[in-house]
């Protein structure tokens, strides 16, 4: 089976309670719908006609409490619907998040956050919408079902004249499907190139203003949208052949019981009563057949959302802990042996890589773009693994060991700052959870951090991130290493971490930065000469290989690789 | 929300109007079948005449026939009105993207606007297709119906107020309840939202710290509060859409008990009463069915808000009317600028760039620098003083044709999806091939891209993974190449490449800057040794400027640079 469809299944066995809930009261719900013609023919018959008073009264007692009936059926029927909803909807997205977390760099270098919190949010909803219409869908299905039976009992003859359009119609429904299927599908593709454009064009924007490429983008975006235009046309053509056919029954059916039901009661074959009922249950029709034709394209859509959330659970790690994991060892020495890594096939980004950086002592990497130090910072941390040879931390590779406590112990700062929309010392607190405000603000002081918070509108409780106070990239960055200095890694790993601090500021936190790196294993990735200099050794990256090693002053002396490569580093010096 | 949409709307009109038509004609004819039960009960059974049965079939058979052609009008009408209508819609919202200018989109998520032109398009699709449709149609089902009923019996008509006050009851209670609920809901969305974009895009920095199963948690709490807004809703729902079914079936038992009596009285007929309860079922079955599409009406409305607040954002930099010269200097006098109302960044900048001038910015980060840079291209409009070009305020010029003088060249070379050439030709829509080779000719890399597999057709995929980032800062160049502009803002990149493709980028950037204006925003003291005049930024203001020699002589700032530089080599 499909894994669209099975995954579907899954859900719905999750739900199988509420989902029962929601299929009983929508059978009470259409039940009493179904029901009510049968009184409103007797009324009509004994107490209209035939002046039986009590019948009447009898008649349209029943009336009122079916009508309670249908209405308790409905109340559930919404319940169940929404709750159904509501649950397959967070279902699905708690699925896709959890398994995002547990998900390597590899995929998340490949599959973007856009990408993933379209699955979580309009995916998810897709598929909950089919949850949300059981009940629905169930009870028109009864209405068909059990109206038909009414009508084939009561009168036979006229029931099969009126129903015998009713096997075209799933006929129909299996063509319409496959045709909607097909049709959607290609109109999706041309929605997702239009979103690309669209993020391209955001992400772009200097370039295009700088440019003035407004122009031309207009245009290009101007076609692809008109051929999302036309696609979605043609989905419209198929609806457009099958919903009028699904309308067109029902009258079909008045049609009938007008005319060959007329002449039945004219020849006493069948009451008037009986000739009203006919018509009331055509008129019960029209709503089902309509609302089980929307529910095809619902469907449709459900389980191609369904498969793609299946792509994103589906998903294996290649990053996992092994079955014999051991904890962190006790000595944080790191050595990298003749290490080759390529992302995805790619030509490798680091071949041969050997290093040593013994426990306690600091190093820093210094090479071009490209050269593959962020790579070697990764592989340490273990978001990664390498092709061939090993990476291993006081003399254990760390594909042996714990991941958690791996994490943990290895405390990574990147360029790109990420802050959580929390408030600064939640935001430091991040990777430390239940330190004290000593702790937090001891490291915001070492990374040179405090000042500005303290500055900033409500100090350490100033909220950040998306909808909070906006800070400047090295605010953020001093931030980000007092968060990872709270954390007390074993090993610390900084990568650029300073590189939006200005000069003069990284001037001021060098000496903190020194004082955190005393005495813990440092691997520092720096362009500025000032910072290099911190650390204990330097190694020299080219072509995914160190191809030189020593201290910043033996090195300055010795190597004019290295005197270049600083001077393209020096960006503004002391200003 | 009018004036941005209507104008949107207006051409469709037509369309609309023709769908809408279908419909009332649907209507009609769905409405047509108890008046002809009606007249086949009492004239026909009652009278006992079979041909008026006959003609009554005929009748109907004639709108089973028309019936189809309303349906499939209605439906081809409407998609079309509104497909077309959300093209011209997204096709505005991007336009006018393209006429906001850069502060806008320093002050706007990324993702909320890419959110405004996809997911919330995508959500008014279901709205103009089914949900109008539908809305529309049981509007005008249930107005129908009431006219109908009045005409057919008003003494009948009154007899169905019974059920009046619980409909009028319980849709107020529904109206006040309702809103808030709903409200909640988009709150608790935005929450969920909020912590599983946050936990999505801070994956490394959650999974660096070992935190995972702390994220998760508190992003489930979230996720079930959620839950409990929707079933606040489905409570609300609870106490109203019910009563819809309650409140039909006490107007048909009322109506069927008074029918009776009157019938006897001979005051009305079989028909009218059957007509009548038949009647009674279109009238209540729209109100049902709204309740259906109410949440999704709703959000649809939203999305066209939040859309339509986009389209009038005004923009904040728009052009004039004075033509721009091909040359001249680009002078800026007494110039401040300030974000949003914090200190300038740039404070009562002076200075003159001759036609064919090369002049380095230099200053710390903060200093100013970009800003300025900015403020030359007209990425914004000064707080005080003006910036000109030849003699013209940049705020008189045409933007297009400012664009075409004053090209801005970012740090990094952001590629498009699409072909290498492609996205050369950004800069000169429908230059042709040989204009986009003699632009990589001219910078020296033409032959560097045509040994590629697929040459310049090769596609850079998204984001252009596949080019090395030298070969990025190449197509960017090139892009300037082709627009052949007279002045270029060129923000140097600070990330050092590997010597080969530096020293391309570096020839390359050479070619271009002959016979042209060129403002570097210089990270490198290098590049400002090599340039005409250095211009050193200090706190927002033009602290020095001169020539690179002049300065070291000076003695002050910028020589103390340039030592500090030198010793960071030596």
């Amino acid at each position: 089976m499909d894994g669209g469809w099975r995954y579907l299944g899954v859900v719905g066995r999750r739900l199988r309670w509420t989902i029962a809930g929601a299929v009983a009261s929508g059978l009470a719900w259409q039940g009493a719908a179904i029901a009510a013609p049968l009184l409103i023919r007797h009324a009509v018959d004994a107490g209209v006609v035939q002046g039986h008073r009590s019948a009447l009264w009898w008649a349209c007692g029943g009336l009122v409490a079916l009508g309670a009936v249908e209405a308790a059926g409905g109340a559930s029927r919404h319940y169940f619907a929404i709750r159904n909803r509501a649950l397959a909807d967070a279902y699905v997205r708690d699925g896709i998040f959890r398994r995002a977390l547990d998900l390597d760099a590899h995929y998340h270098d490949r599959v973007g956050a856009g990408e993933l919190i379209s699955r979580a949010s309009n995916d998810a909803e897709l598929v909950a919408r089919v949850f949300d219409s059981i009940g629905h869908t169930i009870g028109y299905v009864l209405t068909l079902a059990g109206a038909s039976a009414v009508l084939v009992v009561i009168d036979w003859r006229l029931a099969v004249a009126v129903l015998a359009p009713l096997p075209l119609v799933s006929i129909g429904f299996g063509r319409y499907s496959a045709r909607y299927a097909s049709r959607t599908k290609i109109n999706q593709e041309e929605l997702g190139e239009l979103t690309a454009l669209v993020e391209e064009t955001i992400s772009g924007i200097r370039v295009v203003k700088g440019l003035g490429a407004g122009a031309a983008l207009s245009a290009r975006f101007r076609r692809k949208s008109d051929d999302v235009v036309r696609t979605a046309l043609e989905v419209a053509n198929v609806d457009a052949v099958f919903l009028p056919a699904l309308e067109a029954l029902p009258l079909v059916g008045i049609l009938v019981v007008l005319w060959y039901g007329g002449h039945r009661v004219l020849s006493g074959e069948i009451t008037v009563g009986t000739f009203a009922l006919f018509n009331f249950y055509l008129a019960l029709l029209v709503n089902p057949l309509r609302t089980i034709g929307q529910r095809v394209s619902t469907v449709q859509r459900a389980v191609a959302a369904a498969r793609r959330v299946v792509d994103v659970l589906s998903a294996e790690p290649e990053v996992v802990e092994s079955a014999q994991a051991r904890p962190f060892p006790e000595s944080a020495a790191v050595r990298f042996e003749d290490v080759r890594f390529s992302y995805g096939g790619e030509r490798p980004i680091l071949d041969g890589f050997s290093l040593q950086i013994p426990a306690g002592t600091s190093l820093a990497l210094v090479g071009a773009t490209g050269s593959g130090k962020s790579t070697a910072a990764a592989l340490l941390a273990r978001f990664y693994d390498p092709v061939r040879g090993r990476v291993t931390i006081g003399g254990v590779d760390v594909r042996d060991l714990k991941l958690d406590e791996l994490r943990r112990s290895v405390g990574l700062v990147f360029e790109e700052t990420f802050l959580f929309g929390d408030t600064v010392s939640g935001n430091l607190g991040f990777g430390a959870p239940g330190a004290g405000d000593d702790a937090i603000q001891h490291a915001a002081r070492l990374a040179g951090a405090d000042e500005f918070v303290e500055r900033l509108p409500e100090g350490y409780e100033t909220m950040l991130g998306e909808r909070g106070f906006s800070l400047s990239g090295g605010q953020r960055q001093r931030i980000a290493i007092a968060r990872a200095i709270l954390a007390d890694p074993q090993v610390l790993i900084l990568d650029d971490a300073t590189s939006a601090v200005d000069a003069t500021k990284e001037q001021e936190i060098r000496a903190a930065l020194a004082e955190v790196m005393a005495g813990r294993t440092t691997l520092v990735i720096a362009h500025r000469p000032a910072t290099i200099a911190l650390a204990d050794r330097v190694a020299v990256v080219d072509g995914g290989r160190v191809v030189e090693e020593g201290t910043h002053a033996e090195l300055l002396a010795r190597s004019s690789r290295y005197r270049a490569l600083l001077a393209l580093a020096t960006a503004e010096a002391v200003a | 929300m009018r004036e941005a949409i209507g104008p949107i709307l207006r051409p469709h009109r037509p369309l609309i109007a023709l769908a809408g038509a279908a419909m009332v004609g649907a209507t009609a004819v769905s409405l047509a079948a108890p008046l002809l039960v009606k007249i086949a009960i009492d004239r026909g059974i009652g009278h006992h005449d079979v041909h008026v049965i006959d003609v009554i079939a005929l009748v109907y058979v004639v709108l089973v026939l028309v019936r189809p052609v309303l349906e499939r009008a209605i439906v081809l009408c409407s998609a079309r009105a509104g497909e077309r209508f959300l093209g011209d819609l997204r096709v505005a919202a991007y336009d006018k993207l393209q006429a906001l200018s850069l502060p806008f989109f320093e002050q706007t998520k990324a993702g909320v606007l890419v959110s405004r032109l996809t997911a919330d398009v995508q959500t008014l699709t279901t709205f103009t297709r089914l949900v109008l449709v539908e809305v529309v149609g049981s509007v005008l089902l249930f107005l129908v119906s009431i006219a109908i009923l009045i005409a057919l019996s008003p003494l009948l008509s009154l007899v169905m107020l019974v059920s009046v006050p619980l409909l009028v009851w319980s849709s107020l209670r529904y109206g006040k309840r309702s809103r808030p609920a709903f409200l909640a809901l988009r709150d608790r969305v935005a929450d969920t939202m909020t912590s599983l974009q946050e936990g999505l895009a801070g994956v490394r920095v959650v999974q660096s710290f070992g935190r995972e199963t702390d994220r998760y948690a508190s992003y489930r709490a979230r996720s079930r509060a959620q839950v409990s807004a929707w079933r606040r809703i489905s409570l609300v729902n609870i106490g109203f859409f019910p009563m819809i079914a309650f409140a039909q079936s006490l107007a048909l038992a009322a109506v069927l008990v008074v029918g009776g009596y009157l019938h006897r009285n001979g005051r009305v007929s079989v028909g009218t009463i059957v007509a009548f309860a038949l009647y009674l079922i279109s009238l209540f079955d729209p109100i049902a069915r709204l309740g259906d599409w109410f949440s999704e009406f709703q959000s649809g409305r939203a999305a066209l808000t939040k859309i339509a607040l986009l389209l009038e954002t005004p923009a904040t930099v728009a052009g004039g009317s004075t033509p721009v010269p091909a040359e001249g200097a680009l002078v800026a006098e007494n110039v401040t600028f300030a974000y949003g109302g914090g200190a300038p960044a740039v404070r009562e900048v002076s200075l003159s760039i001759d036609a064919g001038e090369h002049l380095a910015l230099v200053g710390a980060t903060g200093a100013g620098k970009s800003t300025l840079a900015k403020l030359l291209v007209r990425g914004y409009d000064p707080v005080e003083g003006r910036v000109a070009f030849a003699g013209v305020d940049l705020r008189d010029a045409p933007l297009d044709e400012l664009r075409r003088r004053i090209v801005f060249v970012p740090q990094e070379g952001h590629l498009f999806s699409g072909t290498i050439a492609d996205n050369i030709r950004l800069a000169g829509p429908g230059a042709p091939d040989e204009q986009v080779r003699d632009a990589l000719r001219a910078i020296g890399a033409l032959e560097r891209f045509e040994r590629l597999p697929a040459g310049l057709a090769t596609d850079v995929r998204s984001r252009g993974v596949r080019l090395s980032s030298g070969e990025r800062q190449l197509v960017s160049i090139a892009r300037v190449a082709l627009a052949d502009p007279a002045v270029i803002v060129l923000d140097e990149a600070t990330s050092s490449l590997d010597p080969q493709n530096e020293a391309a980028v570096e020839h390359a950037l050479g070619v271009l800057a002959r016979g042209r204006t060129v403002i570097t925003i210089a990270h490198r003291l290098s590049t400002a040794e090599r340039a005409d005049r250095v211009a050193v930024l200090e706190h927002g203001r033009l602290v020095e400027i001169a020539s690179h020699a002049e300065l070291v002589a000076q003695g002050d700032r910028y020589a103390r640079l340039w030592a500090s530089w030198q010793a960071g080599l030596s």
